[in-house]
């Protein structure tokens, strides 16, 4: 592969990947930055073995989820604070157990920057979906991915997702309603 | 409303957009690693290889126009850490330190670190806000370097990198003696004293570990001399 391929690649992904990275570590923008270069350098050093057949939106995306989860495991293993405080802190300081089993549910470190009454009423009601249906709507609107992108990092159709997304969007505008 | 809640949604996908000066950095210096890790692996034709100097060529000059900013902040000394463009400068040396991938080479890294923050230092002005920023700016750099240099056993690397804080911690010394305040005088010289200790228990637990290795050598050579006796016996 070519480094043309390597910079489509890179104009392609680094902004969802960034804005993933970002939400994960409570938008902390230095520590963003620093793990975002750390998951592009991987990529690039394994771009030869990767496999053309398979999704460079779903690799990426492995890449980072697994980097983000090595971090806070580290992390938490250097701050000697246990899965069951990090559950207790969850309500109180989202900051503390953002991604630390599931990197991809991003709304606990949102919570932590928002300044705007009603965007953080809207992250509010968003956490209180199912895990899956946060899982949607964070990939399309947070992120920024398209369907068929979601349908392979989440091995699904990329009808399903349409489908799913447009009922969580539901759920979420009724939610709001009540 | 769907509309409001998709258009907040969008606001906080703005929010957490990267900035323009670190996506240029980083693809500047992933771009540099791309050449090293991948310029053995050019495909054989020579087609394809003169095809792939060519799109080096064009796109160095596409980095010499896009991302004059990054160069000119790793660059130049002028770039201190009250410029605007000390954010970049760090970026891109953070992805580099990150590259460094031996303890050896993240040492390399930091000489040429603590050159850029010594650079940046003399520029300025003693009484300068800019000048206190800048030397706090050193000493985190040398602190960086000094906690990466713990364990590292090669004698010369160590030597190249001690030297270097000698020499900072000469000037330190001279521009202490300037200073009148002796609460500032006590906390700097505690801190050179401390700076010191640590290097120096870091020198005895690796001559600790090479006094072990050696010894343990010895004793292996002995046991092989006495099987190789006792063989020829």
């Amino acid at each position: 592969m070519s480094k043309k391929d390597f910079s489509k690649f890179y104009n392609q992904h680094f902004n969802k990947i960034y804005r993933f990275v970002f939400f994960r570590v409570g938008a902390k923008r230095e520590l963003a930055e620093d793990l975002t270069s750390a998951i592009f350098i991987k990529a690039l050093e394994h771009f030869e073995d990767f496999d053309e057949e398979k999704s460079r939106s779903a690799w990426i995306f492995t890449i980072a989820h697994n980097h983000l989860v090595n971090y806070f495991r580290d992390n938490a293993k250097k701050k000697e604070i246990s899965i069951d405080e990090m559950a207790e802190n969850l309500e109180t300081s989202a900051e503390e157990v953002v991604g630390f089993n599931r990197p991809e549910l991003l709304v606990d470190g949102l919570k932590t920057i928002l300044q705007n009454d009603t965007q953080r009423e809207l992250l509010l009601i968003l956490s209180k979906l199912s895990e899956d249906k946060q899982q949607l709507v964070t990939f399309k609107y947070l992120l920024g991915y398209n369907y068929a992108e979601i349908a392979e990092i989440l091995k699904m159709t990329e009808t399903a997702v349409k489908v799913a997304t447009h009922r969580a969007m539901k759920e979420l505008k009724e939610s709001i309603k009540k | 409303m769907s509309w409001l809640n998709k258009y907040n949604l969008f606001q906080l996908k703005k929010k957490a957009n990267p900035t323009k000066e670190f996506r240029n950095a980083l693809w500047y210096k992933l771009s540099e690693h791309y050449d090293s890790v991948y310029q053995n692996s050019v495909p054989e034709r020579n087609f394809g290889f003169a095809v792939l100097r060519y799109s080096a060529v064009a796109l160095s000059l596409v980095l010499a126009l896009t991302m004059g900013t990054g160069v000119y902040a790793y660059s130049s000394s002028d770039v201190s850490s009250v410029h605007p463009l000390f954010p970049v400068k760090r970026t891109l040396e953070k992805v580099e330190k990150k590259l460094a991938k031996t303890p050896a080479q993240k040492t390399t890294f930091n000489l040429k670190q603590l050159d850029r923050r010594r650079a940046e230092l003399a520029k300025l002005d003693e009484a300068s806000e800019a000048h206190t920023k800048a030397a706090e700016a050193l000493d985190e750099a040398e602190e960086e370097g000094i906690k990466d240099l713990e364990g590292i056993n090669s004698p010369e690397v160590r030597s190249n990198f001690i030297q270097k804080i000698s020499e900072s911690d000469l000037q330190n010394i001279a521009s202490i003696q300037k200073n009148t305040d002796s609460k500032l005088v006590n906390e700097k010289v505690q801190k050179i004293k401390k700076r010191w200790q640590k290097l120096s228990e870091d020198q005895e637990k690796i001559t600790e570990t090479q006094m072990e290795l050696q010894t343990k050598l010895h004793e292996n050579i002995n046991e092989k001399e006495v099987e190789i006796s006792s063989f020829e016996n």
